[in-house]
């Protein structure tokens, strides 16, 4: 019993459930056989399996008819016919029964039970014992009794328990015996089948008639069949309903007013007693009751034990659980018993009592054997065949197998029978296609239409030529960007227009007056020459005894003066002739007129050894001198700031004070380079700020004059390492350097590790210019050429400035392999000034 | 004539159509041939440029409006390769033909206001009318006779300026400072003043050492003011002077005082009255010639004491206006009208003002900087010369502005200084950089009718005030005289 309950808990499927209890039935329903029958029953049952058994409502089990009619016909045969139709009834007798079972085990005590538990595992193994000789199954199934974790043995166990037990109850219980009693006549199953079910019915119309004979207080209240009718209905009545047969059921007697009087005194539950309206009989109530009924007087809950106030356990918290709750009802399906696991385990007992299931059997592996043991191999043949390492592969099919094929590709002679009788065309076509053998490449013959083949070949590769099929990448130029056609970039100079002629020798300066009427230029033939532009009229000649290598007007045009660099001298020239308004003369001369007092002024001593302010005698006063700076070295270049009263003074022969910025109006010099600046080339103020450029060999450095500190340095790339000019865009964003190496690199002063550098020149560029107002841009070289190019700057920084050479003017003359020295922008209008070796200076427009 | 153009036009249409045939068959032909013959390494085999076999045919129609050679008017089929010296031959057939008594001249052709030069074939290529049904209409005119080289006229310096007046008295300013005055010999303008006659010495009347401290830039006779002139110079004062013909002497009147730059060029009205002047600075100043606006103001410096000894010192003058809307040098200004004026400027710009209101009318802005203008006396149309040595005719009649008419590219360097003709609506001349003085028709853009190559250096300056005459001063420091003579034609226009 035990181990039936313990598989009920354990698997509360419906099946095993229920044919325990068809087993109880059985039991039960087997009391009045005899041992015999009984035995032949079990013998039966075992062989039958538990199929015949199993009927629940389950028919999609495939075996389930096929066993029903097996097990009709066994029944029949062994004559148990009665008692198998018990197991066909319904579930509802099935509870009844075993409420009455329980209701008997109320009775006894719980003591007295387990008593009889242990008695029947008693019986149990006595029964075992016997029927170990019936079947080997059965021997089986009590081996692996003790074998809990094998559900199908555990069922099997159960099923030689329930046998085992049916057998125990037979004697306890009496009540049954006249209920079991059946006829079975026929043999035929089919009758049979029919009388399982009309005595499935009979069975429960017999029912109440059992019941009657055991009453029970429980079922008094069954005997009022008046329902729901308010028994004061009755009050005037007999009787107070009616049973369930009809008849009336008569009020009980309850005496007059003494009787009830004297009840009250007498009895001492009178207090707690009340009558029961419905069976009209007194009820004492007991203590229960009683606290119950004072309880729900009192507005309380019925219970003492329950509490109202049970510790709250928030479902709904913030805190993570690990399983989470959910209100959802649970599934349908969790209430039914799997149906899966019914079907495996129905096929598991089926399998068992097929004897196909065998506790300790394992599967065989495969057992290999030596397939070359019969053959008589010797031992190292068979090592070649079971070779420890693979085999190398096969040689791929060379050129030789194209004419050499290996036999099995060659036709057989079935089909060279067949090809044979075909026709001879398709005869002739078959053998061209099929392979054929030649021993060597020697042996195979011409190809009958080889030259054919070759001539057709070369004809295509003739007559088509190699131009249709090439693939057009492009030229180098369609890489290059759409440089806009230089018409379009109009006006810059294209022509000669004026020779300025007059020199003697080499020209090496030349500037142009800010206002664009006058250029002066300076040659070796030690003359300085101012020019006319419109007309090309020399307007003054200066002797300054000296090769002049650099003039500049001063960019300040409310003053006139023309620095000169004379060998070791800057002279600052009014020309005083008509070449400006006079007042512009005269406010130029009265600046001169008497040098500026120093005051305090301690003039460093350093740069008063590199530089002497002196005035000019009178000779040279009368020629236009107003100021001498006397310096140690040839000065090579004389830069104006653009406010035009500083400038800068360049000697590259002095080491350290190479570069001196002097200050017009106050006689005063300063050299503020003077560690950093070695072998400077060119230099240049900032058109805009107070920011100076000094080319070095192979950099460029920017000053902050304010600041007193190099901004910026900028190393050049070593094809332009030594810089001949250099040129500040209009804008100061930009500028450009030329170099001795053939470049021009142009610097964008936000940018300068990006320049960009021309390569057109084919010599030494000798000066570059921006212009003041066009997009335009010259430079020189030493190849004789002037390349004007179009620069336009944009406002816009991300955009790159437009580089694109226009035009290339070539005109001077070329002396000691120099031509053009110097070139200069007409301040307003697009016209170039270029000074030559010639002796000429020429005017482009 | 009805029939010879049936005849021609039948021909023009039946032609072509079976030459186009044939054509296709040869080039087809030809095509193969090639295919076949050539390599076949290249097959891009090119159709050979087909040649017209025969001469094409144009009709032209001759007239004139010179009735003394007036021919039959009459369509001609001429081919189309016939230049103007085979049209000239043949005009020269059919004019002997209509008994003239004199010998044909030779003619200049113009076909629809353009001068003909070269074939026919290759004016109706660049014309690209090529529906020409009626054929060409050619008008024919007496050719200009050639100008004669004159006289040279010597100078101590280049000659910068110079004004040729209705006097016959020629004044030129020069580089040195100084003025001359000349009577040159210019015959009296007809056709046979041809021998030349040169001598400077009669020629010379005074010079006038000193006339500014600086070099004169411009000079101009004033016009209806007896044997009065103006003159400009680097020194940026415009001077009036006064040139006494009876004692030969020459007093400065007036020393007009208030630019501040070289003054680069002159004009005087043609009443004489007003005086325009342009300068560097780009300011243009009109200036009267009587003694209105004098000005008491301290020369700055002191006049020489032979010029002190003179009776009377000039008296400063300011200017009656300034117009300053030039940005750069204004090198050219003309007077069109009495009240107008035009003028150019190195600022690319040439503008027109109306003088009394003191405002810009007219506006024209050019490519590059402006050197001289002139206006034609006889529509006021413009000519100006360009730093990029080209010529351009502005026509301010046409519109409220300036509009470009034509460019005249021949010379190599600027042209410094263009003069319209006095008698001929058609003529201008021009004096250049390239020592050229050239003589314009402004029906031939592309060349001019003369070139005179007499000069060695730059021509800075020409005039062609009086007709007959053309006078350009150069900077090989010589005046050089060419007479234009006159033939009937130009007379009667």
């Amino acid at each position: 019993m035990s181990r039936k309950r313990k598989i009920v808990q354990e698997a509360p499927s419906s099946s095993i459930l229920k044919f325990d209890e068809d087993l109880d039935l059985l039991g039960i329903l087997d009391e009045d056989d005899d041992e015999e029958e009984d035995r032949l029953q079990q013998k039966s049952f075992t062989k039958l399996g538990l199929h015949g058994l199993d009927d629940g409502p389950d028919t999609s089990d495939p075996y389930y008819y096929e066993d029903k009619d097996n097990l009709h016909k066994e029944v029949a045969f062994y004559k148990s016919s009665k008692k198998q139709t018990k197991s066909k009834n319904s579930t509802e007798i099935k509870t009844t029964k075993k409420k009455d079972k329980k209701g008997k085990s109320k009775s006894v005590p719980d003591s007295v039970e387990e008593d009889k538990i242990e008695d029947a595992n008693k019986s149990d193994n006595d029964k075992k014992d016997d029927d170990v000789d019936d079947s080997d199954d059965d021997e089986h199934a009590s081996e692996s009794s003790d074998d809990e974790d094998i559900f199908s043995s555990d069922g099997l166990d159960d099923e030689s328990d329930n046998s085992d037990e049916d057998s125990d109850e037979k004697d306890s219980d009496d009540e049954d015996e006249g209920y079991a009693e059946k006829p079975s006549d026929d043999g035929d199953s089919s009758a049979v089948a029919e009388e399982i079910i009309t005595d499935g019915v009979r069975a429960s119309k017999q029912l109440p008639d059992e019941y009657a004979d055991n009453d029970s207080s429980d079922e008094e209240e069954i005997m009022n069949t008046i329902g729901n009718v308010p028994t004061e209905w009755y009050d005037e009545c007999d009787h107070i309903g009616f049973d369930h047969t009809g008849q009336k059921i008569y009020k009980p007697d309850r005496g007059d007013g003494l009787d009830a009087f004297l009840r009250r005194i007498e009895d001492p539950n009178y207090m707690r007693t009340v009558v029961d309206r419905l069976t009209g009989q007194d009820v004492v109530l007991v203590d229960d009751d009683l606290e119950l009924i004072q309880r729900l007087v009192k507005a309380q809950v019925p219970s003492a034990q329950y509490n109202l106030y049970e510790p709250f356990m928030d479902l709904y918290s913030h805190e993570v659980m690990e399983t989470p709750l959910s209100g959802r009802p649970e599934h349908k399906r969790s209430f039914l018993p799997s149906r899966s696991e019914r079907e495996k385990i129905s096929r598991m007992v089926h399998n068992i009592k097929q004897n196909l299931i065998h506790k300790h059997q394992r599967p065989k592996r495969y057992q290999a054997y030596d397939l070359w043991k019969s053959d008589h191999i010797p031992v190292p043949m068979r090592r070649r065949l079971n070779p420890k390492y693979k085999a190398p592969p096969c040689k791929l099919p060379t050129n030789s197998n194209s004419y050499n094929p290996p036999p099995e590709f060659l036709p057989t002679k079935f089909q060279l029978d067949w090809i044979k009788s075909k026709h001879v065309r398709q005869r002739a076509e078959i053998w061209a296609r099929l392979p054929k053998k030649y021993n060597s490449l020697r042996l195979v013959p011409n190809h009958r239409t080889y030259v054919m083949d070759v001539f057709n070949r070369c004809l295509d590769l003739y007559m088509s030529s190699r131009f249709a099929y090439k693939k057009i990448i492009g030229t180098s130029k369609d890489l290059l960007p759409d440089l806009p056609r230089p018409r379009d970039l109009r006006p810059f100079p294209t022509r000669e227009a004026l020779q300025f002629l007059g020199h003697k020798s080499v020209v090496r300066a030349l500037a142009v007056h800010p206002l664009g009427k006058i250029l002066a230029t300076g040659s070796d033939d030690h003359t300085v020459k101012i020019w006319e532009i419109s007309s090309g009229r020399c307007i003054r000649t200066l002797d300054v005894g000296d090769a002049v290598t650099c003039l500049q007007w001063n960019p300040n045009s409310r003053v006139l003066v023309l620095a000169v660099c004379v060998g070791s001298c800057v002279v600052m020239i009014n020309p005083e002739s008509y070449l400006t308004e006079a007042a512009v003369v005269t406010r130029t001369n009265a600046l001169f007129m008497v040098p500026p007092e120093q005051g305090d002024y301690e003039v460093n001593k350093k740069v008063q050894r590199a530089v002497t302010w002196a005035t000019p005698s009178s000779d040279e006063r009368q020629m236009g001198y107003r100021v001498v700076l006397k310096h140690l070295c040839p000065v090579q270049q004389i830069v104006w700031h653009p406010q035009g009263d500083y400038f800068a003074t360049l000697q590259r022969e002095a080491k350290s004070s190479s570069v001196i910025i002097h200050q017009l109006s106050r006689h005063r010099s300063q050299i503020p380079f003077s560690k950093s600046a070695i072998k400077v080339t060119a230099m240049s103020f900032h058109p805009k700020k107070a920011y100076f450029y000094i080319c070095c060999q192979g950099r460029v450095r920017v000053y902050s004059l304010l600041q007193k500190k190099l901004i910026r340095l900028i190393r050049t790339s070593s094809s332009s390492e030594w810089i001949s000019s250099i040129a500040v865009h209009p804008s100061g964003e930009h500028f450009i350097i030329g170099s001795h190496g053939k470049r021009l690199t142009w610097y964008e002063m936000e940018a300068t590790n990006r320049p960009y550098t021309l390569r057109y020149h084919h010599g030494a560029v000798r000066s570059v210019a921006y212009h003041n107002k066009y997009p335009l841009m010259a430079s020189a070289a030493d190849d004789g050429r002037v390349i004007v190019a179009h620069a336009m700057v944009y406002n816009d920084w991300i955009k790159d400035p437009l580089i694109v050479p226009v035009k290339e003017l070539r005109s001077h003359a070329f002396l000691d392999g120099v031509c053009v020295l110097q070139l200069c922008w007409h301040p307003c209008n697009p016209v170039l000034f270029t000074a030559g070796a010639d002796g000429t200076v020429r005017l482009w427009q | 004539m009805s029939d010879m153009e049936n005849n021609s036009k039948n021909n023009q249409e039946n032609e072509p159509s079976k030459k186009r045939r044939s054509r296709r068959k040869m080039s087809k032909k030809k095509f193969l041939q090639q295919y076949e013959q050539k390599p076949k390494k290249f097959l891009t085999v090119s159709l050979p440029e087909e040649k017209m076999e025969e001469d094409k045919n144009v009709l032209i129609t001759l007239y004139t409006k010179q009735q003394r050679f007036a021919v039959p008017k009459s369509s001609i089929s001429v081919p189309d390769d016939t230049d103007p010296t085979g049209l000239n031959r043949m005009l020269s057939t059919m004019l002997e033909q209509s008994n003239l008594k004199e010998s044909p001249p030779v003619f200049d052709f113009l076909v629809d206001g353009v001068m003909l030069h070269g074939a026919l074939s290759k004016f109706l290529e660049e014309s690209e009318a090529s529906n020409r049904e009626g054929g060409l209409v050619i008008e024919y005119l007496e050719q200009l006779p050639p100008p004669i080289p004159k006289d040279a006229l010597n100078h101590d310096d280049w000659v910068a300026a110079l004004h040729f007046s209705q006097d016959k008295l020629l004044i030129t300013g020069c580089y040195d400072n100084t003025i001359h005055i000349w009577r040159p010999n210019v015959g009296d303008g007809t056709k046979k003043a041809t021998k030349v006659l040169s001598d400077d010495t009669e020629a010379h009347i005074i010079k006038i050492t000193d006339a500014h401290k600086a070099p004169v830039k411009a000079i101009s006779w004033i016009p209806k003011k007896n044997h009065c002139f103006v003159s400009g110079g680097m020194d940026q004062s415009v001077r009036i002077w006064q040139w006494d013909a009876k004692s030969n002497r020459v007093r400065c009147v007036y020393k007009c005082r208030g630019h501040t730059q070289s003054i680069e060029s002159l004009a005087v009205a043609a009443d004489g009255e007003l005086v325009a002047s342009g300068s560097w600075e780009g300011a243009l100043k009109i200036w009267t010639t009587g003694d209105e606006d004098i000005i008491e103001a301290k020369d700055d410096e002191p006049e020489s004491k032979k010029s002190r000894s003179t009776v009377d010192p000039p008296k400063n003058k300011g200017p009656r206006a300034t117009l300053s809307n030039h940005t750069q040098s204004v090198s050219g200004l003309v007077w069109p009208t009495l009240r107008t004026l035009a003028s150019c400027s190195w600022d690319n710009s040439v503008r027109l003002w109306d003088v009394e209101a003191q405002q810009a009318t007219g506006h024209y802005v050019g490519p590059c900087a402006c050197l001289s203008l002139d206006s034609s006396p006889f529509n006021n149309t413009i000519i100006f010369s360009a730093m990029d040595a080209r010529i351009r005719l502005l026509d301010p009649r046409s519109g409220d502005g300036l509009i470009l008419e034509k460019t005249f590219q021949h010379h190599k360097r600027w042209a410094n200084s263009v003069k319209w003709s006095p008698t001929n609506e058609y003529h201008f001349a021009s004096g250049g950089f390239d020592n050229v003085v050239k003589l314009w028709d402004i029906r031939s853009c592309r060349s001019p009718l003369f070139e005179m190559l007499s000069h060695e250096d730059k021509v800075l300056a020409i005039d062609w005030s009086r007709p007959g005459v053309l006078f350009s001063g150069s900077a090989d420091c010589n005046v050089k005289v060419f007479l234009l003579p006159r033939n009937a034609s130009h007379e009667d226009q």
